[in-house]
C-alpha cells in the first residue's frame, strides 16, 4: 500500500472529529449538570429536576455535594434515612442551618464511616444523625459504586487532595452521564410544577408521588428484597460481627473529633419483621442490637466520654402494623410507610422529633437503648410480636 | 490490561507505538522488535506479574526444545522425536496443571468418594493460547517446517500483545517472516486501516456485547441460583448471549487485527460472519477460524483426518471436538458443548455424503435459508452448555426453552391476553428486557445477518466477497465521511469505557 496523502487526511479528519465530539459531549453535560455537581445555572423546565442526583449516582453526587455545600449537620444511613429525614426539620435547623442528608441507597457501615470522615475533613461537623439498618452489617463491606478516590480522606487517614478531580471524566464524558442528562431533561419537562427549592427542602415528598400500580409493585419488590437480605440471618452472624469493626471505628472517630452523634434503629415495616421472625432470625436481630449497645458503651468508656444516644424504632408497634397493601387490596395507601421497605417523611419527622427531644404523640414509638434497659426492652418487643401473632392467627 | 480501558488506549498503545516507530526508523528493526517484545511482556505482567515468569519459562523452554527437535543439536531422529514428545508433554502438563488439575481432582473425589484437596489457583491468563501456538511450533520444527528464528522474534511471536490474551491463534509461519521483513516506519495507510479495525472492534465489544450482556447474564445467573426461567425469559437470555459472545470475541479479534495493521503486521482474521453459515461445517470455517485451523492441522489430520473409513472419520471429528470443548474450559459443560458440536458435524458430514451418494448437487435458495436457520438454531442451543455455570443450570435453561417452566409475558399485556390465563399464561414484570432487550437482540440480528462483517467493510482480506444486501453497502475508504463515522463510533465506545468489563475469552 502506498503512503499517499489521503490516509493522512483521513487521520487528521478523524482526530479533529474525535476531539470535537468529546468536547461537545462534555460541554453538554456540564451545561445540563445532571449530577448537580458543577453548580451549573438552573433553567426551570430544562434541568431543574435532577432525578439521578438523588438516585443511582448518589455515592458520587453526595461526596461532591458535601464538598460544595460544606454541611455542619449530617444525616446518614440507607435509602430509608435518605428518603424520610428532612434536613429542613426544625429540630435540626436549631442546631445548624447547614444540614445535609447524605443517606446512600444500600449503604454499608464502612461507607457510612467513610462519608462521616469525608464530611468532617471538609467542614467540622457538629452533629451526625445515623439511621441504622441490619442490612448495613450483613452485606459486602462496600458497594460497587463506592469509590475511595472521591473522598477527602484516604482509608489510612491521610488527606486525599485529588478527590475533587476524581469522577470528572465519568460525570462529563460517559454514557451514564449522557443518560442522566436525558433523564434530567425529561423529568424537568414532566415536573414543571416542582421548583428546585421544593426539591431541595422537601425532596422526599416528591419521591412519594407514585401511581397506585407503582406503589404495589414497590411493595412487592420490598418484600422480595427483605427475603433476600434478611431471610437467612442465622447464617450471617460472622459477617455481622466482622462489619461491627467499622461501627467501632466510627464511634472512636466521632468521640475523638468530639462530634455529637445520635444513632437510631429504623422502624422496620411489619413485612420485614415477619421475614426476620419466620426465618428464625429474631435471635440474630436481638444479638445485633446487643452488640450495638455494648460497643457504644464500651468505646465511650474507653474514651472517657458519655456514650451516644442509641434509639430503637423497630418492633411490632402501631405504626409498623398499620393495614398494608395485599393482593385483595393492592392499592391500599399506608399512612406511615411508602411501601414495605421505606417509611414516609411523616414517620421521619416523628423520629427526628423523638431523638432530638421534641414531644410526639406515640409514646411507644422509639425507645433509647442502654445496657441497663436493653433486656427489658427486648422482652417487651417479643411480647408485642407474640401479641401480634396471636391477634392475626 | 484490557483493550477496552483508558490505560490501554490512551497510555500503553501510544507509548508503545511511538517508541516502536522511532526506534524502527532510527535504530534498527531488531531493536524495534525488542521494544515490542518488552511492551508485550509488560502488558502481560500488568495483570499478575508472578505469571510473567511462567510465560518467560514457556518461551525459553519451547524455543530451545524447538531447536533441538529441529535437529540443531543432534541429527538422530529418535532423539528428536523424544525431544518433541517431551516438549509437548511439558506444555500439556503445565496447561493441565493450571487449567485442569482442580477439575480432575474433583472428578476423582466424586467417583472414588475420597476427599483430595488442591489449593485453588488462578488460571494464568492466555495459557491456552500460548500453549497451542508453541505446540504447533514444536511439531513444525520437528517436521522441518520451522526455520531457524531469532530468539527475540520468537519471543515476540508468542507474547505479541495484540493477540496474546485471547487470540487469534497465530502460526509462526505467518508471523515470523513479517517480523523479519517489513518496514518499521509509520505508514499512514496501514495506520488508518488498523485504527478503523480497532474502533469497529471496540464498538462491538463495549457498545454491543456489553449491552447485550445486561439481558443475558441475569437469566443465566438466575438459573444457576436455582431459578426456573420461563419460555420467553430463557429464549431472550439465550439470544442475547448468542450475539453477546459473537460481538465480544470478534470485537476483540478485530481490535487485535487493527493493532497489527497499525504497525504493519497482518494478524489473521478470526471470524467471517459465522451466523450466516449455511451448515455446521460452514459455521466452523467462520467461527474462531484460527482455533479451527489449529485443531484441523495438529489434531484432526494427525488422527487420520478424512482419509480413513467413514466411521473413523466420524470418530476423529468427535475426538477433535470433545478436546476442542475441553480446551475452552475445565468443566463437563464445555466437554458436552464440544461433543454436541461433534455430533452436529458428524450429522452434517453424513448428510453431505448421502447427497453425494444420491447424486444431488447444489441447493435452491429456500434450502439454503432453511440450512441457515437450522444451523443458527443448533448453534444457539449449544451456547446453553457453553455459558451455563453447571449442568443443572443448563438443564433448567433447556427446560425453559422447551416451555416446561411455564410461559410468562409482560404484565403490560395482562389486559389483552387475560383470556389465556386459564391456559397457564402468567404475567410478570419483564423489566428493561421488554423495553430495551428486544431492540438490542433485533439489532444484533440485523448486524449479523444483513450487514457486511468488519473485513468486508474494510476490504482488506481475501474473504471479502459480498453478496445480497451487503453488496450495496459502501466499503470503508480513507475519506472524510468514514473519518466522521469512525469518530462517532469511537466516541460512542469511549463513553462506555467507564463501565469496564472483561472479554469473555479471557477465561479460556
Amino acid at each position: 500500500m502506498t503512503n499517499d496523502p489521503s490516509p493522512r487526511r483521513y487521520l487528521s479528519a478523524f482526530t479533529l472529529c474525535l476531539i470535537a465530539g468529546i468536547l461537545l459531549v462534555s460541554a453538554w453535560n456540564a451545561f445540563v449538570d445532571p449530577f448537580d455537581i458543577y453548580n451549573a445555572r438552573t433553567r426551570h423546565g430544562f434541568n431543574h429536576f435532577k432525578a439521578r442526583a438523588a438516585g443511582s449516582a448518589d455515592r458520587l453526587v453526595k461526596a461532591k455535594q458535601i464538598a460544595r455545600l460544606r454541611p455542619e449537620v449530617l444525616i446518614l444511613g440507607t435509602s430509608r434515612a435518605d428518603w424520610a429525614l428532612e434536613p429542613s426539620h426544625p429540630a435540626l435547623q436549631t442546631v445548624s442551618t447547614n444540614v445535609y442528608n447524605a443517606g446512600l441507597a444500600g449503604a454499608t457501615m464502612y461507607e457510612v464511616f467513610r462519608y462521616v470522615q469525608h464530611a468532617h475533613a471538609i467542614q467540622p461537623l457538629t452533629l451526625v444523625v445515623i439511621g441504622l439498618d441490619l442490612e448495613m452489617f450483613n452485606a459486602e463491606e462496600k458497594r460497587e459504586s463506592f469509590s475511595e478516590g472521591r473522598l477527602a480522606i484516604r482509608p489510612d487517614g491521610t488527606q486525599n487532595r485529588s478527590h475533587r478531580w476524581t469522577d470528572r471524566i465519568s460525570s462529563l464524558f460517559s454514557h451514564d452521564a449522557l443518560e442522566a442528562n436525558r433523564e434530567t431533561r425529561d423529568q424537568s419537562r414532566r415536573h414543571r410544577d416542582v421548583t428546585r427549592e421544593d426539591l431541595r427542602s422537601r425532596g422526599s415528598e416528591y419521591r412519594e408521588q407514585a401511581t397506585p400500580d407503582e406503589r404495589w409493585r414497590a411493595y412487592r419488590v420490598g418484600v422480595h428484597q427483605a427475603r433476600a437480605n434478611l431471610g437467612r440471618l442465622g447464617d450471617q452472624w460472622d459477617i455481622i460481627l466482622d462489619r461491627m469493626e467499622h461501627f467501632d471505628r466510627l464511634l472512636s472517630y466521632v468521640h475523638r473529633e468530639e462530634i455529637e452523634l445520635v444513632l437510631f434503629i429504623s422502624p422496620y415495616h411489619l413485612s420485614h419483621l415477619e421475614v426476620i421472625r419466620l426465618s428464625d432470625g429474631w435471635d440474630t436481630f436481638e444479638a445485633w442490637k446487643r452488640e450495638l449497645v455494648t460497643r457504644n458503651e464500651a468505646v465511650a468508656a474507653l474514651k472517657n466520654r458519655r456514650s451516644f444516644a442509641l434509639w430503637d424504632f423497630s418492633g411490632y408497634h402501631e405504626l409498623a402494623t398499620e393495614p398494608h397493601p395485599s393482593p385483595d387490596d393492592p392499592h391500599h395507601v399506608m399512612t406511615w410507610y411508602r411501601e414495605s421497605s421505606h417509611y414516609r417523611k411523616i414517620t421521619g419527622d416523628l423520629i427526628l422529633d423523638r431523638i432530638l427531644g421534641r414531644p410526639i404523640k406515640f409514646p411507644t414509638f422509639g425507645v433509647e437503648l442502654t445496657g441497663d434497659n436493653l433486656e427489658v426492652i427486648l422482652q417487651v418487643q417479643r411480647q408485642f410480636a407474640a401479641a401480634f401473632v396471636e391477634r392475626n392467627k | 490490561m484490557l483493550f477496552n480501558s483508558y490505560a490501554f488506549i490512551l497510555g500503553f498503545v501510544p507509548i508503545a507505538f511511538l517508541v516502536f516507530f522511532a526506534v524502527g526508523s532510527r535504530v534498527s528493526r531488531r531493536a524495534a522488535m525488542g521494544w515490542l517484545c518488552l511492551c508485550s511482556l509488560f502488558f502481560y505482567g500488568w495483570w499478575k506479574p508472578v505469571y510473567l515468569a511462567l510465560l518467560l519459562f514457556s518461551i525459553g523452554f519451547n524455543f530451545f526444545t524447538g531447536q533441538a527437535a529441529a535437529g540443531r543439536f543432534t541429527a538422530g531422529d529418535r532423539v528428536r522425536k523424544a525431544v518433541l514428545a517431551a516438549g509437548i508433554t511439558v506444555n500439556l502438563g503445565l496447561l493441565g496443571y493450571f487449567k485442569y488439575a482442580n477439575f480432575f481432582v474433583g472428578q476423582v473425589d466424586a467417583l472414588a468418594g475420597v476427599s483430595l484437596t488442591l489449593t485453588p489457583m488462578v488460571l494464568p491468563l492466555a495459557i491456552s493460547f500460548f500453549t497451542f501456538q508453541q505446540i504447533a511450533y514444536l511439531v513444525d520444527a520437528y517436521r522441518g517446517l520451522a526455520r531457524e528464528y531469532h530468539f527475540i522474534d520468537y519471543c515476540l511471536f508468542v507474547s505479541f500483545f495484540p493477540q496474546l490474551i485471547a487470540g487469534p491463534i497465530v502460526h509462526h509461519g505467518e508471523m515470523m517472516p513479517q517480523f523479519a521483513s517489513s518496514t518499521r516506519r509509520f505508514n499512514a495507510a496501514d495506520f488508518s486501516v488498523g485504527l478503523s479495525y480497532f474502533i469497529m472492534g471496540l464498538f462491538k465489544k463495549v457498545v454491543l456485547a456489553d449491552t447485550l450482556a445486561r439481558f443475558a447474564t441475569p437469566v443465566f445467573s438466575a438459573a444457576e441460583a436455582g431459578g426456573v426461567p420461563t419460555l420467553f425469559e430463557a429464549w431472550g437470555g439465550l439470544l442475547a448471549y448468542t450475539f453477546q459472545i459473537y460481538f465480544d470475541f470478534s470485537g476483540y479479534s478485530d481490535m487485535a487485527v487493527g493493532l497489527g495493521w497499525m504497525i504493519g503486521i497482518r494478524i489473521p482474521v478470526n471470524f467471517n460472519s459465522p451466523y450466516k453459515a449455511a451448515g455446521i461445517i460452514d459455521f466452523w470455517r467462520r467461527w474462531h477460524m484460527t482455533l479451527s485451523r489449529f485443531l484441523r492441522d495438529y489434531l484432526y489430520i494427525p488422527l487420520g483426518g478424512n482419509r480413513r473409513s467413514t466411521v473413523r472419520v466420524f470418530v476423529n471429528i468427535m475426538i477433535t471436538m470433545l478436546l476442542g470443548g475441553l480446551w475452552h474450559g475445565a468443566g463437563w459443560t464445555f466437554v458436552l458443548w464440544g461433543g454436541l458440536h461433534g455430533l452436529y458435524l458428524v450429522t452434517n458430514h453424513a448428510w453431505h455424503t448421502w447427497r453425494t451418494h444420491c447424486g444431488k448437487q447444489g441447493r435452491c435458495l429456500a434450502a439454503r435459508a432453511v440450512g441457515r436457520a437450522l444451523t443458527f438454531l443448533a448453534v444457539v442451543c449449544g451456547w446453553v452448555l457453553f455459558r451455563a455455570d453447571s449442568l443443572p443450570s443448563a438443564v433448567s435453561l433447556y427446560q425453559g426453552l422447551a416451555g416446561f417452566n411455564g410461559v410468562s409475558v409482560s404484565d403490560n399485556l395482562a389486559g389483552t391476553l387475560a383470556f389465556l390465563q386459564g391456559w397457564g399464561l402468567a404475567f410478570d414484570d419483564m423489566g428493561s428486557f421488554e423495553s430495551d432487550g428486544l431492540k438490542w437482540i433485533a439489532l444484533g440480528m440485523l448486524i449479523c445477518w444483513l450487514l457486511p462483517n468488519t473485513q468486508q467493510f474494510m476490504q482488506r482480506q481475501e474473504w471479502t466477497e459480498r453478496s445480497g444486501l451487503c453488496r450495496r453497502i459502501p466499503v470503508w475508504k480513507p475519506g472524510r465521511t468514514w473519518a466522521a463515522i469512525m469518530a462517532a463510533l469511537a466516541i460512542a465506545s469511549l463513553l462506555r469505557l467507564q463501565e469496564v468489563s472483561e472479554f469473555l475469552y479471557f477465561q479460556f
